[in-house]
């Protein structure tokens, strides 16, 4: 065995081939590769060629397009989520000052030192026309500008 | 048949009425010889089968290209090697098989081949080339089995006479030692 082993490579020696093919094998070669171009180059229709060459831009244009909706919804969720909070928001403005807003509120917002204590706006004071009246007549008050700023 | 020159191959295929009859001479001055540089580089029949026919595939829609300037052979064991690489790198990527698995998987191919007829020292020879890092085998192959000469091979693998001896003979020492120590 040592023996045997004990080879010595030297180029252009005589070498062996171990391996073998079917019988048959090359005689037939050529024929089978002569179908096989006939049925790449005439197996095809122009139309499945047509296809085969658009297949791929198709599926690239797809790919973007699926990105693109992917993009727009996921913009749109966000967007929409936002708006439902400002409408709350509306929402909530408009039921104050429909249900809850008080004259005292408005008279407190034009003028601070009327109702100093600002904690106190809604309904806790009595609605009292005669108040308002002497307020409103009230030399200290620029109804003017105050008009002009709202 | 076999005494036509490439050059008249080459002519007699760039004529349309020759074309498939010239291409049909080429495909068998060559098949052999490429048959055997695939199968050594992949093992298997079938794997060479089917890369022999996608090597003169490539080679019937390029050769209208061809301008000549190498040899028709060696413009064919390029194509025929790089099939094969290619065919063994999409293995490694199909099965996420490392370098050495490749060379482990050939090798039981190798015992399992029916169409494998070497004795002992000659299925131990083949094991201990399939260890080889592909650049030496390719050229130990090249040089060793298909007798080729440092310049042909210098065409198919596009590397310097001189990197080939180094690597032609770096290739035959790893064997040797392989063979001793086995």
């Amino acid at each position: 065995m040592q023996k045997k082993n004990n080879i010595k490579f030297t180029e252009g020696g005589a070498k062996n081939n171990p391996f073998s093919v079917p019988d048959d094998y090359f005689e037939t070669f050529s024929c089978r590769l002569q179908k096989r171009l006939q049925t790449e180059e005439a197996g095809l229709s122009p139309r499945e060629r047509f296809w085969l060459v658009l297949r791929p831009q198709l599926a690239l244009v797809a790919v973007i397009a699926g990105f693109a909706i992917i993009g727009y919804l996921g913009f749109h969720t966000f967007t929409s989520r936002d708006q439902g909070i400002a409408r709350e928001e509306i929402a909530g403005y408009i039921d104050l000052y429909q249900n809850e807003f008080s004259d005292y509120y408005f008279l407190s917002m034009l003028d601070d030192d009327f109702y100093p204590d600002e904690e106190i706006y809604f309904d806790e004071y009595p609605a009292d026309p005669d108040t308002y009246m002497d307020f409103l007549y009230l030399d200290e008050i620029a109804i003017e500008l105050i008009i002009s700023e709202f | 048949m076999q005494d036509q020159t490439d050059k008249e191959l080459l002519s007699l295929f760039r004529n349309p009425d020759h074309k498939s009859y010239a291409f049909n001479l080429i495909v068998r001055k060559y098949q052999e010889r490429l048959y055997w540089h695939i199968r050594k580089i992949v093992i298997g029949h079938d794997d060479t089968d089917d890369l022999l026919q996608n090597t003169f595939l490539k080679a019937w829609k390029g050769l209208e290209n061809f301008r000549g300037e190498s040899q028709i052979y060696t413009w064919l064991y390029r194509i025929a090697t790089n099939e094969a690489l290619s065919f063994l790198k999409e293995k490694r990527k199909k099965f996420f098989l490392p370098l050495v698995d490749v060379e482990k998987e050939l090798s039981s191919n190798l015992e399992s081949d029916t169409y494998f007829n070497g004795d002992e020292i000659q299925l131990k020879l083949q094991k201990a080339i399939l260890k080889l890092p592909e650049k030496q085998r390719l050229v130990f192959n090249m040089r060793y089995y298909d007798q080729m000469k440092y310049e042909d091979i210098s065409q198919v693998l596009d590397t310097s006479v001189g990197a080939l001896k180094a690597s032609y003979h770096h290739a035959a020492k790893k064997i040797e030692d392989m063979l001793k120590n086995n």
